[in-house]
């Protein structure tokens, strides 16, 4: 997204002024110091980004709402304690949440983040001069956040070694889809539940839920028979290429500053096998990601502080953006039976990562019955 | 049955509301005014003794403490702030200025957010990679 300048914001539109939100007056949301002429003075106290918890902003009429939040997978980050807990060791968690606060906190939404401003970790600025926004841009919100791997590969930024372009997801183009065609208002806001994953619970948003598509064995689609059905998720036959990152580290400079390195991403397209295999996910083969972590990611923080790494893979269950009708795997049987390029063998996996990536290999590439 | 009986019984046969206008109206009545008669007596037509009142409890004044604490002199006065549960209010109350004329004023004009506002010193990215 292009960036504001730093006068973009904090413009206030006018017609802000003539909408609800604008009765309760600026200080009682953001504090400051009011009746001066005085900008120091002034913005003493102010605070930009208020608290979804604070009744006397947010919580004042959304209730519901905001309170679901403080447990959503976008406020609280269960998602990542969820994964560095179970790859560490509980004597380590402290010195583990000193890395996570330097470099992981600010990745988290509030209810401005999405409906005032940008996040704050793209720097912030106000959208629409302070206009609350019912349904958030996504190119100013969601991909400010999610932007080197769903962005690029649901707009069709990524490019292939070959040269040209991985196409754009047909939700997006030609349908045209925002994010929120999906990924609804009670996802977001955490009104469904508390999660420990955003794969935890029901695969919400479905392919098959009301309203989208209606698949079931006989329909017109040659492959779409019950053994097909029962083994692969959607995405293993209908997404294409998708981005892989390895090997990311965190540290921070002498003065305190944090930064990160990570390799150059690969794109590449691995049917494994389900590593969150239940009732809501029942598929025996998904697509699988690689995530950026590596076993000593957090080195600069302390020795060995993912102890247990190998306790979950490193190849991880992913649901890609990149949807395709017809794919290279679903083009011909042959093109996906009897292919190990299509699937996740020990020659994809990096050799210190074998052990973490055991239950996710596929040993026997499936051949044509 | 009696012959005025018989004669309500019927009339409510042919009409239920005929009580407002027949023989039970009539008898409703009485009653009526002998009990209000009887009522007003007890309660206040009777004539009164001579009562002569007598001089008024001082009346209860309200007193908050301030912070530095007085000493009561007058013990006519009560402490209502000691009836209530709660501390009565300091005399030294932040109070907030919540007048924003000025925050609107700056933020809305913009050839003003552009004189003022302060772009960010531009830092050498240390990050290598994608996000």
């Amino acid at each position: 997204m292009p960036p504001l300048e730093a006068w973009e914001k904090v413009f206030i539109e006018e017609s802000f002024l003539a909408g609800y939100h604008a009765r309760f007056g600026c200080i009682a949301c953001h504090g400051g110091t009011g009746g001066t002429e005085e900008m120091d003075v002034a913005h003493e106290g102010i605070v930009h980004d208020p608290h979804p918890s604070n009744s006397e902003t947010c919580q004042l009429c959304h209730a519901e709402i905001s309170t679901a939040h403080l447990d959503s997978l976008h406020w609280d980050q269960q998602g990542y304690m969820t994964v560095l807990s179970e790859r560490s060791a509980e004597s380590d968690w402290d010195q583990l949440m000193v890395a996570f606060d330097n470099h992981c906190r600010e990745c988290h939404a509030s209810c401005g983040q999405c409906h005032i401003s940008r996040p704050a970790a793209n720097d912030g600025g106000l959208l629409r001069g302070h206009i609350p926004q019912k349904q958030p841009p996504m190119n100013d919100t969601c991909t400010g956040c999610h932007g080197s791997r769903v962005n690029d590969e649901y707009k069709g930024k990524n490019e292939m070694d070959e040269g040209g372009r991985y196409p754009a997801d047909v939700h997006y183009n030609p349908g045209g889809m925002s994010c929120f065609a999906c990924h609804t208002e009670e996802e977001m806001h955490g009104t469904e539940g508390d999660f420990d994953h955003r794969y935890d619970g029901e695969a919400n948003p479905s392919c098959t839920q009301p309203g989208c598509h209606t698949v079931s064995a006989g329909d017109d689609v040659e492959q779409h028979d019950e053994v097909h059905l029962a083994q692969l998720s959607c995405q293993a036959c209908h997404s294409v290429a998708y981005k892989h990152c390895y090997n990311c580290h965190v540290q921070q400079t002498e003065d305190g500053r944090p930064y990160y390195r990570v390799d150059p991403s690969q794109m590449a397209f691995k049917i494994g096998r389900n590593p969150l295999q239940s009732p809501e996910r029942p598929w025996e083969y998904v697509p699988l990601r690689h995530v950026p972590v590596a076993r000593d990611s957090f080195a600069y923080y302390g020795e060995d502080l993912l102890f247990n790494f190998d306790s979950r893979p490193t190849w991880a269950y992913a649901t890609p953006h990149t949807i395709q009708r017809v794919t290279p795997q679903n083009s011909s049987c042959d093109a996906c039976h009897g292919n190990p390029d299509v699937f996740l063998t020990e020659a994809d996996v990096l050799p210190e990562e074998m052990a973490a990536n055991e239950s996710v290999i596929v040993r026997d590439v499936p051949t044509l019955p | 049955m009696p012959e005025q009986a018989w004669g309500i019984w019927s009339c409510y046969q042919v009409d239920p509301n005929c009580f407002l206008g027949g023989p039970m109206r009539r008898t409703s009545l009485l009653v009526v005014l002998v009990v209000g008669i009887g009522a007003a007596y007890m309660t206040g037509c009777a004539p009164r003794p001579d009562v002569t009142p007598g001089a008024p409890p001082p009346t209860p004044v309200t007193r908050i403490r301030s912070r530095v604490d007085e000493e009561v002199d007058d013990q006519s006065l009560v402490d209502l702030a000691s009836r209530f549960p709660l501390s009565a209010p300091a005399g030294d109350v932040e109070v907030v200025n919540l007048d924003d004329s000025q925050c609107i004023a700056c933020h809305t004009d913009k050839q003003a957010v552009q004189d003022l506002a302060v772009e960010p010193e531009e830092e050498e990215e240390l990050s290598e990679g994608e996000g």
